[in-house]
């Protein structure tokens, strides 16, 4: 029994949690580009915040920390590595150059890019698509962490928190569209730090009672995968972090150059502390605390049971709420993105007469979106059989890495056409869905070691080129147009 | 100058997108070089500090604590430059 107090804290952060988008719909107004996009018009506050946001979600506190606590470091090797060398330089050199591109052409969505650089409403259908299914993987395990923590914390079902997570994110994404999300973003984002701060306060104060000399020669801290995973990982996943779409979108609703130059330097000393050291110090606590690891129903309690355990379960979950909170930032920021894709990209290409019809009704129609988005993502969290970064590397991380290819070789080739872009995404996902379930159907999906993505993100890559250079070049006018400076 | 708060006008937003080249730029060249060599040097790190021990302390310890300072110093590095160069753009 956690006690009155964790009820009430949480019953408050709730109100202000709704409040928030209302806020937003307030000062943004109405209509389908303020809904979707914030009309391109998000202060350099918010900005950052819900960038930091959507990159940084449970999945980078409580996710690695359980990660590396049950399968060992190269988990957290596997992501940390590259921030210094690939996320940070490729934000530099792919974040400008897409947000000029959105205010050049007024594009809401990622998909309206694809159509606008190939010229095809199907190159743009099948990308939503694509993206759609990986994202609908990633709400879910964003709701998997948050619920999974909650319910450690608690002792409540899962999933009831699973439902209650589900009607907040629906009615502030429902309500506040980006502009919303943006707002809550903040809110969680302080929140967080907040409560990351307390947390290392309380830690700092009880490590001297914390055998850490002891839990170091814990066999999880040692490499165990061969380094060809970790250098295909990195050279073949290079571009998806920024041009994973839900991260995309927000580029177009930046209003200044100089919000991306703060963010760049944000997300590095994000990256540091909370992909970096954070996990790292978790489990060396965690080795330290439980002689074995206890028994849980998903690997995702393990960073709430601790510390409900070291500081008790009422200041705990208190405490919690700001990290549930980030979990439930990037989870509306993804959810938010969906509606866009699904509403703009698959209803109104599909469906042409919706583009004519009034403003009013095509807002509404965009905002129920939500309802829809939602519900697959409970389907994907409904009954998790895998720890959260293993949904990740089944369903999640290859495609972004095939989506994001093709994007890059359309960025800087101009001999991509709309058959190559089309032939590397379909030739790509289908290959991953043949080499992880049918080939290889054993991790890592190919006998040689390499990171699992790498042959799909190959394969689309080729198959780009080589469709682009046998068929004809792309139309000079939309090469122009796409282009111009 | 803007006083915070202060809605930019079109014409200040035309001037920040004029100031970004969709081309390959020398800094453009210089993230390439960046990305060449970082690469080479976390291969390095992977091969040789990762699996372990130095004095007790697992070699993955020293290399998380390098990764993390490694990545601060690549990202205020950006932003100077970026920061120097938009201001000499105006």
């Amino acid at each position: 029994m956690v006690g009155i107090l964790p009820i009430v804290v949480f019953a408050i952060y709730l109100a202000i949690y709704v409040s928030l988008p209302y806020i937003a719909l307030k000062r943004g107004g109405r209509g389908v580009a303020e809904y979707l996009v914030a009309k391109g018009t998000l202060g350099k506050i918010p900005a950052i915040f819900t960038l930091i946001a959507t990159y940084v979600s449970v999945y980078g506190f409580i996710g690695y920390a359980a990660a590396v606590y049950t399968a060992g470091y190269d988990w957290l090797l596997v992501d940390l590595t590259y921030n210094w060398f690939i996320l940070v330089p490729m934000t530099v050199l792919l974040g400008f150059r897409v947000w000029k591109l959105a205010k050049i052409h007024n594009l809401i969505t990622p998909g309206d890019f694809i159509a606008l650089r190939t010229g095809s409403d199907i190159a743009r259908l099948i990308y939503a698509i694509l993206v759609f299914w990986a994202a609908s993987f990633y709400i879910g395990i964003q709701f998997i962490a948050l619920s999974g923590t909650a319910s450690a914390l608690t002792g409540i079902s899962y999933h009831v928190f699973l439902v209650v997570f589900a009607i907040v994110a629906v009615v502030a994404i429902f309500i506040g569209g980006l502009r919303g999300v943006a707002y809550t973003d903040t809110f969680n984002g302080i929140l967080f730090l907040s409560v990351l701060a307390i947390f290392i306060g309380f830690l700092i104060s009880r490590w001297g009672s914390l055998n850490i000399s002891e839990a170091l020669r814990n066999p999880i801290f040692q490499r165990t995968l061969p380094t060809q995973y970790f250098v295909t990982a990195y050279l073949i996943a290079i571009a998806w972090p920024v041009l994973v779409p839900h991260l995309w979108i927000r580029y177009h609703a930046i209003e200044r150059r100089d919000t991306i130059t703060t963010s760049i330097l944000s997300y590095a000393l994000v990256w540091a502390v909370l992909y970096c050291i954070m996990p790292y110090i978790l489990v060396m606590t965690f080795a330290a605390w439980w002689a074995t690891p206890p028994k849980v129903t998903v690997p995702e309690e393990y960073v709430a049971r601790f510390f409900s355990e070291l500081i008790g379960p009422a200041t705990a979950t208190t405490a919690f709420l700001g990290i549930l909170g980030a979990g439930i930032s990037t989870a509306d920021s993804i959810i938010q993105t969906c509606v866009a894709t699904l509403y703009r990209d698959i209803l109104e290409t599909i469906v042409k007469p919706i583009a004519k019809w009034p403003e009013k009704k095509r807002e509404l129609l965009a905002r129920s979106m939500t309802i829809v988005v939602i519900l697959f993502a409970m389907m994907a969290a409904y009954a998790p059989a895998l720890p959260i970064i293993r949904i990740g590397v089944l369903f999640i991380w290859p495609l972004y890495s095939i989506l994001a290819i093709t994007v890059i070789l359309a960025l800087f080739w101009r001999r991509v056409n709309k058959y190559g872009f089309i032939a590397g995404l379909l030739v790509g996902s289908i290959s991953q869905l043949l080499l992880q379930f049918v080939i290889w159907p054993t991790w890592p999906h190919n006998p040689w070691y390499l990171w699992e993505g790498a042959l799909p993100t190959i394969i689309a890559g080729i198959a780009t080129v080589i469709v682009s250079l046998i068929t004809p070049p792309p139309p000079k006018d939309i090469i122009e147009k796409f282009y111009r400076e | 100058m803007f006083v915070r708060g202060e809605k930019m006008s079109s014409e200040e937003i035309e001037k920040e997108i004029r100031s970004i080249p969709l081309h390959l730029t020398t800094l453009d060249k210089m993230i390439i070089a960046h990305m060449v060599i970082g690469g080479i040097i976390s291969g390095f790190l992977i091969e040789y500090l990762t699996t372990g021990y130095i004095d007790n302390i697992p070699k993955s310890f020293i290399t998380t604590v390098i990764i993390a300072i490694l990545t601060v110093l690549s990202g205020l590095t950006y932003y100077i430059i970026l920061k120097r160069r938009f201001e000499k753009a105006g």
